[in-house]
């Protein structure tokens, strides 16, 4: 790399101001917080995941493997499954008390 | 690992990261299929209701279903959900971005330097001035926008665009995120089988990734993309050649294009009208109209027009206006597309208007079914990014 392709870091963030939902911000935190956190978790069950598939195909698990292992098309989409199901575990109290059904489902 | 794109221009993610991702994918595809669908319940079950119970009548346009929904709980949460998901797209790949910048830029330079060699260009220009509409504010809430540069020869807005599209998507703009332009170039092949362009040209291409399926449409023409950006424009220069294909990318402001008059036979652009203010919407058409040949075609991906479309949907696309740094989406989406290109020149009878199923999504024997089938707006599939989108696309012949 030349002294010319030196280069600034990034932006973290947009240039734009962040709107606020809710009566307090303090609940528009609240919600960025709460995604972050499934987020973590969901990072957490994929790759508990990916260890019990490799530990069981394989019998022993090893870091390397376990990077370079994809899940079968059967498998890819039992999770998939599994994420839409957890995403919805976790905002339940959306739905906890249905909208008022238009008639609909 | 699946990998989130599928042309050598990837950046290497590691499992956590692509966890990540995934479940941003997720969280974008529950909010757009799964909440909106319970949010037009709580309007047709409470709110418009309640409006009509004390207006009389139902809300006229789309602002006033947007103010009667701004106290509801469910519209909250799909706002701030639908808001924090866009700002979690940008960072589930900013990390691995700047892990691997100077390797992308690297490898971006060798594919850019085969495809010169091959006889396609790219053409910047230093002294280009950016618009205001560019500059003003990062569109999408995308940190350092489309024009943002880093370093010399930094490709790393064109690298942040192609994967958080990705991630955006949710596979609605097709395996390689050229579903609009497949669609839209197969659509014209297939309505007009011997109509045969020779030189094409799309607008705002950003990184090109809806012009690669003309040039593969029609392999014996020549195939040009302008945007401001260099940072794109030189990633879809690579990522073209990447691609297979060769397309001259300039760098160009789509009001005043360096073309000649009647030089081309198409000309394309998709999801760019909506982003410019509206007298360089007119300036557009206008050097659409004179850079194209006679029995030439403008045809443009769009947003559908608010006059083709029920309140509360006009309200729900234009969520993107009010949340989503798009000032200028909804501007757009108030003008009526046959009038504005009558005043660029175009002859009101050849005005077209399609709505082209989404050919990954729909598959190819609907997709091929619908060439020769006109469709209206209406349903609220239209211009929305959610399972069963159709593209909706106007322009005109010359
Ligand atoms: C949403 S992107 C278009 C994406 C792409 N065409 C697609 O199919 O997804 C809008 C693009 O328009 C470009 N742009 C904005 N104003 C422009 C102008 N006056 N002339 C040329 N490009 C412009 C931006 O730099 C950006 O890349």
């Amino acid at each position: 790399m030349s002294a010319a392709d030196k280069h600034a870091p990034l932006p973290k963030a947009a240039k734009a101001k962040r709107p606020q939902f809710f009566d307090d911000p303090g609940t528009d935190h609240l919600v960025s917080m709460f995604l972050e956190l499934a987020s973590e978790v969901w990072v957490l069950r994929e790759r508990l995941q990916a260890l019990e598939d490799v530990a069981e195909d394989k019998g022993v698990i090893l870091e390397k493997e376990l990077e370079a292992y994809a899940p079968s098309p059967e498998r890819a989409a039992a999770l998939a499954a599994d994420r839409q199901a957890f995403i919805e575990r976790v905002t339940f109290v959306l739905n906890r008390e249905p909208p008022e059904s238009a008639g609909g489902d | 690992m699946e990998e989130l794109i599928r042309h050598p221009m990837r950046m290497r993610a590691n499992r956590d990261e692509r966890a990540r991702q995934n479940f941003v994918t997720g969280l974008r595809a529950f909010v757009l299929n799964d909440m909106a669908t319970g949010m037009r319940r709580v309007y047709e079950g409470r709110v418009e209701p309640q409006f009509e119970s004390s207006h009389g009548r139902k809300p006229a346009d789309g602002e006033e279903v947007h103010q009667a929904m701004k106290p509801e709980p469910y519209f909250r949460f799909y706002s701030s959900m639908r808001y924090n998901a866009q700002e979690m797209v940008w960072r589930s790949i900013l990390p691995i971005l700047e892990r691997e910048r100077d390797d992308v830029r690297d490898r971006s330079r060798e594919l850019s330097a085969e495809a010169e060699r091959e006889g396609a260009r790219l053409e910047l220009d230093d002294h280009l001035e950016t618009p205001r509409n560019v500059t003003a504010v990062d569109v999408h809430l995308m940190p350092g926008n489309y024009h943002g540069e880093f370093g010399d020869g930094d490709v790393s807005m064109g690298a942040l665009y192609d994967h958080g599209l990705a991630v955006f998507s949710f596979g609605m703009m097709g395996s390689n995120l050229d579903d609009i332009g497949r669609s839209v170039a197969g659509y014209v092949k297939g309505r007009y089988p011997d109509f045969q362009p020779q030189r094409i040209l799309d607008l705002g291409c950003t990184i090109g990734h809806n012009t690669v399926p003309w040039a593969k449409e029609y392999p014996d023409a020549e195939v040009h993309a302008i945007d401001v950006g260099a940072p794109g424009l030189r990633y879809g220069h690579a990522r073209a050649r990447a691609n297979g294909v060769g397309i001259h990318f300039h760098q160009m402001n789509a009001t005043t294009l360096d073309f000649d008059d009647d030089s081309f036979d198409v000309v394309f652009s998709s999801m760019f009208l909506h982003e410019l203010p509206k007298k360089d919407i007119r300036k557009v058409l206008a050097e659409a109209y004179r850079v194209l040949r006679p029995g030439g075609l403008m045809i443009h991906m769009e947003l559908p027009p608010n006059n083709q479309m029920s309140a509360y949907d006009g309200f729900y696309l234009d969520w993107d206006c009010w949340y989503n740094n798009e000032p200028y989406y909804k501007p757009f989406r108030d003008l009526d597309t046959r009038k504005v290109c009558a005043e660029a020149g175009f002859d009101p009878e050849r005005y077209v208007q399609f709505v082209i199923p989404s050919r990954e999504g729909y598959g190819e024997d609907t997709f091929q079914a619908s060439v020769s089938r006109d469709q209206e707006v209406g349903r609220d599939t239209t211009g929305r990014l959610a399972a069963g989108v159709q593209w909706f696309t106007f322009g005109a012949w010359k």
